[in-house]
């Protein structure tokens, strides 16, 4: 599989490790009322779709950026690559989710 | 009480090894300082001009190296965080590179992590291409041209010096690996 990487080019996803769903950039705030709950959900509830998924993925061996990757868990299909970096600051501007 | 008097003398990795097979000749490079650069959160662009005005060269762009009126060569491995690499046979070599820029950044001495071993000679790119999965042909790596990437089971910066001298750091523990590698390459290419 080859991971077209935003700075780099396209690379082989042995240089990769993955990681998961990018629900793990939503990290909950740790003061609120249900903060318990929402670790809960954040560390174990997983969706598991049959096909497009948005995952991280950590480009161990190459520049160690973080990247999200839209990838169809289906056909393997890779249909956008960003850097995880401007997907959080994008969302922070926007102020919603990633 | 007996006193006892010792002296404890540095050596690098590979032992100053040398080695040349047909046309092709592996020789760590020994005595060089590396040292990381790296910008703080949203002070990327503040830094580039730091670099560019004390060291008096661009910051590289990840995947490129630049090259300063000292000889410090800087290669662009990550967005935010370059290698300055230049000649410093004594220690502390982070300090001479903090105080030339005095900027808000983290400088931190690699030099005893890595390994360097240099790769020259006709045929370089053969035994290279065996090992390395990158597209290593002059048109999509120039000279100048540094990626990381992984080599075997190891994880290596390649960054090409000349049309046929390539530079190979790797991590300290893997330099055996990485020199068994790269012989190996060499003598079923040559």
């Amino acid at each position: 599989m080859i991971i077209d990487h935003p700075l780099l080019g396209p690379r082989d996803a042995a240089e990769f490790v993955y990681l998961g769903d990018t629900a793990l950039l939503n990290r909950p705030d740790w003061q609120a009322d249900d903060a318990q709950r929402q670790f809960h959900d954040y560390l174990y509830m997983r969706e598991n779709p049959a096909g497009e998924m948005r995952e991280l993925w950590y480009h161990e061996r190459g520049d160690r950026s973080w990247l999200v990757i839209t990838r169809n868990t289906l056909t393997h299909e890779i249909t956008k690559v960003e850097l995880a970096r401007d997907v959080v600051r994008a969302a922070q501007k926007g102020r919603t989710t990633v | 009480m007996s006193s006892f008097k010792f002296s404890l003398e540095a050596r690098s990795p590979l032992d100053l090894y040398q080695r040349t097979i047909g046309s092709v000749t592996l020789e760590e490079v020994s005595d060089l300082a590396i040292v990381s650069i790296a910008a703080p959160l949203d002070g990327e662009a503040a830094l580039h001009k730091v670099v560019d005005k004390k060291l008096g060269a661009q910051w590289p762009s990840i995947g490129t190296s630049t090259l300063t009126p000292h000889g410090h060569r800087l290669l662009g491995l990550q967005a935010d965080m370059i290698f300055a690499v230049f000649a410093h046979p004594g220690g502390r070599a982070e300090v001479s590179i903090q105080d030339q820029l005095s900027a808000d950044c983290y400088v931190t001495d690699q030099s005893d992590a890595f390994v360097v071993l240099a790769v020259a000679g006709s045929g370089v790119t053969d035994a290279l291409e065996r090992v390395c999965p990158l597209d290593l042909s002059s048109k999509a790596f120039p000279v100048g041209c540094t990626l990381q990437t992984s080599m075997e089971h190891i994880g290596v910066t390649i960054s090409k010096q000349s049309e046929d001298c390539f530079w190979l750091l790797a991590a300290t523990s893997y330099a055996g690996s990485l020199c068994h590698a790269m012989e190996t390459a060499v003598i079923q290419t040559q």
